[in-house]
C-alpha cells in the first residue's frame, strides 16, 4: 500500500518533470529548428548545424532567460556565495566589481599633468575632481577573503590625488563627501550598480560650483539650492550593472531617482555620433524618458535617463544660461547626471569621454576650442583603464590658419532628399586640420532646431566625423568646427546639412561668411598672427 | 553532446523519447540506433567512422569464432585478431601520440624516423572498445552472437553509456535487446535517478570544480588551499562520474534496459581493494574478468606472481585512463597499496570485532591514499603533481592559508558541506530506515519531498546552464 502510494506520487512528480522539459523544448523550438531546417535544406554541415545549436543554446536566445538569472541568483544568495558571476556582495548589502586590474597611477598622474602643463600655456585652469567611490574610505566593506588588490582603489586614488597636489594641480576629493561612511553609500549609491544616485550627483554639483567660483571668480551660483529642483523616486525600478549579472533576488532592485528643474530652461544637447539633437527644457533635452515609464530589468540601463548613455562627445548649450562660459568636461560614466546639473549653469558645456573620443587628440581638442575651464573627473576604478590616461602628447601649442576659401553667403535650397548639404569646393588632404566657421545661418523654409556638419569618406561612403549646430545658440555664439582629416589613403568632403542629417526634406538654409582655414600647430616660440579669434 | 546541456535535455531527451515511446516496439531498437549515432556524431561527426568500424569488425569476428567453435583453432586466431584490431584502435587514437613522443624524448636518432603525431582522441573510445572487446570475448568462451548488426551496434554505442559508461555486459543486456518491459512506474523511477546524477554534476561536481581548478592552477598554493583543491577534486570526479552513471542508468531505464550500478559511496571504504569495488565498479569487474582472471587471478603459487597479476592489472587501470605518466603512477599507486593489502591481510585484519582503532588508522590511511592519487590523476605532468603534494605538507614554505582558501572555505561553504554528506549513505540509510520503522504516512511524504526537490534542483540546474556554468564532464578524455 505504502509503496503504491510512493510509486503514484513518483509518477506524478515525473510527469510534471516531463511537463516541464516539453514546454520549455516547445517555447525554444525555433531555436533548433533553425539550424535543422538549414542542415536539411544543405545549407549548413552536420557539424557548423551542432555548432550553432550549441552557440544558441548556451547565448542569449533561450526563453524566459532572465528568470532563470534570478533564480540562479536567489540559490547563489540562499547558498552563501558573496562572489557571483562578476559582482561581489559587500558586507553592507551592495554590489561592487568582483575583481578590478592593477591600478596604472602612474600613467594617469603623468597624462594629468603634462595635460595641465600643456593648458597652462594657454591660461586654461584645469581642475581634477574625484569622484566618489563605493568602498568607503573610513571603513572595509569587503569580505575579508576578498584577495589585497581589490582593496587598493582608494589608496590608488589618493597616490593619484597626491601627485597631482604635488604637481599643482587643484584637486577637488569629492570621497570626502559623499562615500567616506556607510551612511553616505548608502544615501549616494546604487545598490546593484557602479555609480552614484541622482541624489550623490547632485550633491557633488554643489560642491563643484563652489570650487568653480574659486577658480573662475566671475562664475556664480544660481541652481544648487534643492529647493530649486524636484527629486523624484520610482522605488524597486531597475537593476544596475551588477544586478544584471545576478537578478533580482540576489541583492534586490534599485530605486530610480532623478531631479528636474523647477525653474524654466531653455537647452539643446547634441550628440554628434549618433546624429541627435534634442531641444527644449532640461527635461525635453536631456531625460531619456524610456527608463521612467517603462520598466525592464535585464534590458534597460535606468542610470542613463540623464542624457542616454556614455558618448565619445556631446555638447550641452543653454540659452539661458546665468555664466557664460565654456566648460569642457572629460570623464567616465560618472559624469551623466552631473553634466545635466551642470548645463543648467553654464552656456555650452562639451563632454569628452576618452575611451570613446577618436577625432583628435583631446589636447588638440583643447587647442582648437579654448574652453575657459577644464575638468577632470574620473571614479577611483577608471584608474585601473589605462585609456584615461590617454590625453594627447605633450608638445608646444599654438595655431597658424591659413584661409582657403570663403563664400559671404551659401544657400542650401530645399529638396526632397533627407541628405540635402553642402559641399564645401575645397580639396581636403589626409593628415591636415580644418576649421570652418560662419557667422550666422537662417531657415528659409521649413523648420529644424539645428543642423549638421560632416567629414565624409568618399572612399568608404562613412561618417569620419561630424558636428552638431544649435541655430539659436550659435547665432548669438557663433559657428566654429575644427576637424581633422584621418591620415590614410580615401578621400575626404566637408558637407553642410540643410538640416540634421536624414531629415533635411524640404528646409532651406541660408548659410552668412563661411570661411575654411587649413590649421596648423606650432610650437610656442611661433605663435603667429593667424590664432583662432 | 553532454546531458547536462541544454541541446540534449530540450531538444535530444524529448525529441528521442517522443518518437520511441510512438513507434512499435520492433522499431524502436533501429530508432535508438539511429540516435545513437546522431548522438555520437553531435561533438565530433568524423568519429562516428571510428565507431561504426568498430562495430562491424567485432559483429564480423564474433560471428566468426562463433563459427569456428568446432575446436579448431582458427577460434583462438580470430580471438587474438580482434584483440589487435581493438587494441590497435585503441592505441592508435589513445597511446600514439603518447609512444611516439616518448620514443623522440629517449632516442633522438629516431626522430627522422618517427614522426611527432597529434591524433585527436575519439570521444568515449575507450569505454565503446572495452565493452566491444568483452562481448566478443563472451562469445568465445561460449556465448551466443548476435546476428542483427544493428542489435549489436545498438549495444555498443547505445548513448546512455556510450562515451563514459557503464560498462555494460552484453549478457547482461542481450535479452532487453530483443524483449523489454517497462512500466510507467519504472519509467518514473529512471527519470528520478536520472536527475539525480543530473543535479550531482550541475549542483555539485561543476561548482566544486571551481575550487579545484584554482587550486591546481596557483602558482603560489597555501597549505589549506592545497588540501581544499585536492577535497575539492575528489568530490567533483565522484559528482561528475558517478552522476554521469546515474543518469546513463537512469537514461537506459527510462527505455526498459536495466543497467547495473557502476558506484556504491566509494569514499567510505575501509581499504583501497574496498574502494575499487565501490568505484567504477564496472570497470573493475571487467579487468578482473578479462585480464586479472585470465593470468591467474588469486590462485596463482606464488604470492610473487600474485603481486605481479595486481600490479599489472592497476597499472593497466592507470593506462586505460589516459596516456600521461600522471596516470601510470596513480594506478601504480592503487596497485601498490592493494599488494601490499594482499600481502598483509588487511581487510581481514580490519573485519568488526577485531581492534577498532586499526579500523580507523586504516580507513584514513585508505583516504590519504585515494586523495594523494586524485592529485596526480588531476595534475598536469609529475612535477606538478609532485609540487602540489609538497604545497599540500608544507613543503615549499607555503603559508598555512590564503585568501583563497578563506573565500572558498566560506562561499562554498554550503557546497562542500552537501558534498561531503551526500558522499556517505547517510542519506539514503536514513530514508531507508524510515521506510522500514516509520509511519508509513511520513514514509510517503519523505519520498515526495524527496523526488520533488531533485525536480526542484533540476529546474536550478537549469539555470546554471543558462549562466554558461563550468560544465565539462571529466570521464570524457577516456
Amino acid at each position: 500500500m505504502k509503496q503504491r502510494w510512493i510509486n503514484r506520487s513518483r509518477n506524478i512528480i515525473c510527469v510534471l518533470f516531463l511537463i516541464f522539459v516539453g514546454v520549455t523544448a516547445f517555447l525554444n523550438r525555433e531555436l533548433f529548428s533553425g539550424p535543422l531546417n538549414e542542415f536539411l535544406s544543405g545549407e549548413m554541415d552536420f557539424r557548423e548545424m551542432t555548432e550553432d545549436i550549441h552557440n544558441i543554446f548556451t547565448g542569449n536566445q533561450v526563453n524566459n532567460r532572465y528568470a532563470y538569472i534570478n533564480l540562479n541568483g536567489l540559490f547563489a544568495r540562499l547558498s552563501g556565495r558573496t562572489k557571483y558571476n562578476g559582482a561581489q556582495l559587500m558586507n553592507n548589502g551592495m554590489l561592487i566589481y568582483d575583481a578590478l586590474n592593477t591600478p596604472k597611477t602612474e600613467a594617469l598622474a603623468k597624462g594629468m599633468i603634462g595635460f595641465r602643463d600643456d593648458l597652462a600655456r594657454l591660461s586654461i585652469p584645469f581642475l581634477f575632481v574625484a569622484a566618489p567611490y563605493k568602498i568607503p574610505l573610513s571603513e572595509d566593506v569587503l569580505p575579508d577573503y576578498v584577495s589585497v588588490p581589490d582593496r587598493l582603489t582608494n589608496q590608488a586614488m589618493n597616490e593619484l590625488i597626491g601627485k597631482a597636489r604635488d604637481a599643482g594641480i587643484k584637486v577637488t576629493d569629492l570621497r570626502q563627501e559623499l562615500s567616506a561612511t556607510r551612511e553616505m553609500l548608502k544615501r549616494y549609491f546604487y545598490r546593484t550598480d557602479q555609480h552614484w544616485t541622482s541624489d550623490g550627483a547632485f550633491r557633488a554639483f554643489q560642491i563643484l560650483m563652489d570650487t568653480l567660483h574659486e577658480t573662475l571668480p566671475d562664475v556664480t551660483e544660481h541652481y544648487t539650492d534643492e529647493s530649486l529642483w524636484m527629486r523624484n523616486e520610482l522605488p524597486a525600478h531597475w537593476l544596475g550593472s551588477f544586478g544584471k549579472k545576478v537578478g533580482t533576488y540576489y541583492a534586490g532592485k534599485d530605486s530610480l531617482i532623478y531631479h528636474l528643474p523647477r525653474f524654466e530652461t531653455d537647452m539643446s544637447f547634441a550628440v554628434p555620433k549618433h546624429n541627435r539633437l534634442t531641444t527644449g527644457s532640461f527635461e525635453e533635452a536631456l531625460i531619456q524618458e524610456q527608463y521612467i515609464y517603462e520598466k525592464d530589468f535585464f534590458n534597460y540601463n535606468a542610470y542613463c535617463v540623464y542624457i542616454g548613455g556614455d558618448y565619445p562627445i556631446t555638447i550641452h548649450r543653454n540659452r539661458r544660461a546665468p555664466n557664460d562660459k565654456k566648460i569642457l568636461l572629460i570623464k567616465d560614466s560618472f559624469m551623466l547626471p552631473l553634466e545635466s546639473f551642470l548645463s543648467t549653469e553654464f552656456s555650452e558645456i562639451i563632454v569628452i569621454d576618452p575611451r570613446h573620443y577618436q577625432d583628435s587628440e583631446i589636447r588638440e581638442y583643447v587647442l582648437w576650442n579654448r574652453p575657459d575651464l577644464v575638468l577632470m573627473m574620473y571614479n577611483p576604478s577608471s584608474i585601473s583603464a589605462g585609456e584615461y590616461a590617454d590625453l594627447g602628447t605633450n608638445a608646444g601649442m599654438g595655431l597658424e590658419e591659413t584661409l582657403l576659401w570663403e563664400e559671404p553667403e551659401v544657400s542650401i535650397l530645399p529638396g526632397l532628399a533627407g541628405d540635402n548639404c553642402y559641399r564645401l569646393p575645397v580639396h581636403l588632404s589626409g593628415g591636415k586640420t580644418y576649421r570652418i566657421s560662419l557667422n550666422q545661418a537662417a531657415l528659409t523654409r521649413g523648420d529644424t532646431q539645428g543642423f549638421t556638419a560632416e567629414l565624409y569618406n568618399t572612399s568608404l561612403y562613412l561618417n569620419d566625423s561630424s558636428m552638431i549646430f544649435d541655430i539659436e545658440f550659435c547665432n548669438e555664439h557663433g559657428y566654429n568646427w575644427t576637424v581633422k582629416v584621418p591620415e590614410d589613403e580615401s578621400e575626404h568632403e566637408l558637407l553642410i546639412y540643410a538640416g540634421m542629417k536624414g531629415e533635411t526634406q524640404d528646409i532651406g538654409l541660408e548659410l552668412s561668411d563661411i570661411s575654411l582655414y587649413e590649421v596648423k600647430e606650432i610650437g610656442l616660440a611661433e605663435e603667429s598672427e593667424g590664432e583662432k579669434p | 553532446m553532454l546531458f547536462s546541456s541544454m541541446e540534449f535535455l530540450f531538444f535530444f531527451f524529448p525529441v528521442v523519447y517522443g518518437v520511441y515511446y510512438l513507434l512499435k516496439p520492433g522499431a524502436q531498437n533501429y530508432w535508438l540506433l539511429l540516435a545513437s549515432l546522431f548522438f555520437y556524431a553531435w561533438g565530433e561527426p568524423s568519429f562516428v567512422l571510428v565507431l561504426i568500424a568498430s562495430i562491424l569488425i567485432n559483429y564480423g569476428l564474433a560471428l566468426l569464432i562463433e563459427r569456428n567453435g568446432d575446436g579448431s583453432g582458427k577460434k583462438k586466431y580470430l580471438l587474438i585478431l580482434d584483440i589487435i584490431l581493438n587494441l590497435g584502435i585503441l592505441f592508435t587514437f589513445k597511446y600514439l601520440n603518447f609512444t611516439t613522443g616518448i620514443l623522440r624524448d629517449l632516442f633522438p636518432f629516431v626522430k627522422g624516423v618517427i614522426p611527432a603525431t597529434s591524433i585527436v582522441l575519439p570521444i568515449g573510445i575507450s569505454f565503446f572498445t572495452f565493452q566491444a572487446l568483452s562481448y566478443v570475448i563472451d562469445v568465445y568462451r561460449g556465448g551466443k552472437a548476435q546476428k542483427n548488426p544493428a542489435y549489436l551496434g545498438l549495444y555498443i554505442s547505445l548513448f546512455p553509456q556510450l562515451i563514459a559508461g557503464p560498462i555494460v555486459r552484453y549478457s547482461t543486456i542481450s535479452g532487453q535487446i530483443e524483449n523489454r518491459e517497462i512500466t510507467f512506474s519504472s519509467f518514473s523511477e529512471g527519470a528520478m535517478q536520472f536527475l539525480r546524477g543530473l543535479n550531482k554534476k550541475m549542483l555539485l561536481a561543476n561548482v566544486l570544480a571551481e575550487a579545484a581548478d584554482r587550486a591546481f592552477a596557483a602558482k603560489e598554493l597555501s597549505v589549506g588551499m592545497a588540501w581544499l583543491g585536492a577535497i575539492c577534486y575528489a568530490m567533483q570526479i565522484y559528482f561528475d562520474f558517478s552522476g554521469y552513471s546515474d543518469m546513463a542508468i537512469g537514461l537506459g531505464a527510462m527505455l526498459g534496459f536495466r543497467f547495473e550500478k557502476n558506484f556504491d559511496y566509494p569514499y567510505i571504504s575501509k581499504t583501497v581493494t574496498e574502494f575499487w569495488r565501490r568505484w567504477h565498479i564496472s570497470l573493475g569487474r571487467w579487468f578482473r574478468d578479462y585480464v586479472y582472471i585470465p593470468l591467474g587471478g588469486s590462485r596463482v603459487r606464488s604470492r610473487g606472481r600474485l603481486a605481479f597479476n595486481l600490479l599489472f592489472v592497476w597499472l593497466l587501470t592507470g593506462a586505460w585512463h589516459g596516456a600521461e605518466w600522471t596516470f601510470l603512477l596513480w594506478g601504480g599507486l592503487h596497485g601498490l597499496v592493494i599488494v601490499l593489502e594482499k600481502m598483509l591481510d588487511i581487510p581481514a585484519r580490519l573485519e568488526p570485532g577485531n581492534r577498532s582503532a586499526l579500523r580507523g588508522i586504516y580507513r584514513i590511511f585508505t583516504a590519504l591514499v585515494v586523495l594523494i592519487g586524485w592529485v596526480f590523476f588531476r595534475a598536469d605532468n609529475l612535477q606538478a603533481a609532485w609540487t602540489y603534494i609538497c604545497a599540500m605538507v608544507g613543503g615549499t614554505g607555503n603559508a598555512l592559508t590564503d585568501y583563497s582558501f578563506e573565500f572558498f572555505l566560506r562561499d562554498y561553504a554550503v557546497y562542500i558541506a552537501a558534498g561531503i554528506l551526500i558522499c556517505t549513505p547517510v542519506l539514503e540509510r536514513l530514508k531507508n530506515w524510515i521506510q522500514q520503522k516509520g509511519n508509513p504516512r511520513f514514509s510517503v511524504c519523505v519520498e515526495i519531498v524527496s523526488d520533488t526537490a531533485q525536480v526542484l534542483l533540476f529546474i536550478i540546474g537549469v539555470s546554471f546552464l543558462i549562466m554558461n556554468s563550468h560544465n565539462p564532464f571529466i570521464y570524457f578524455n577516456f
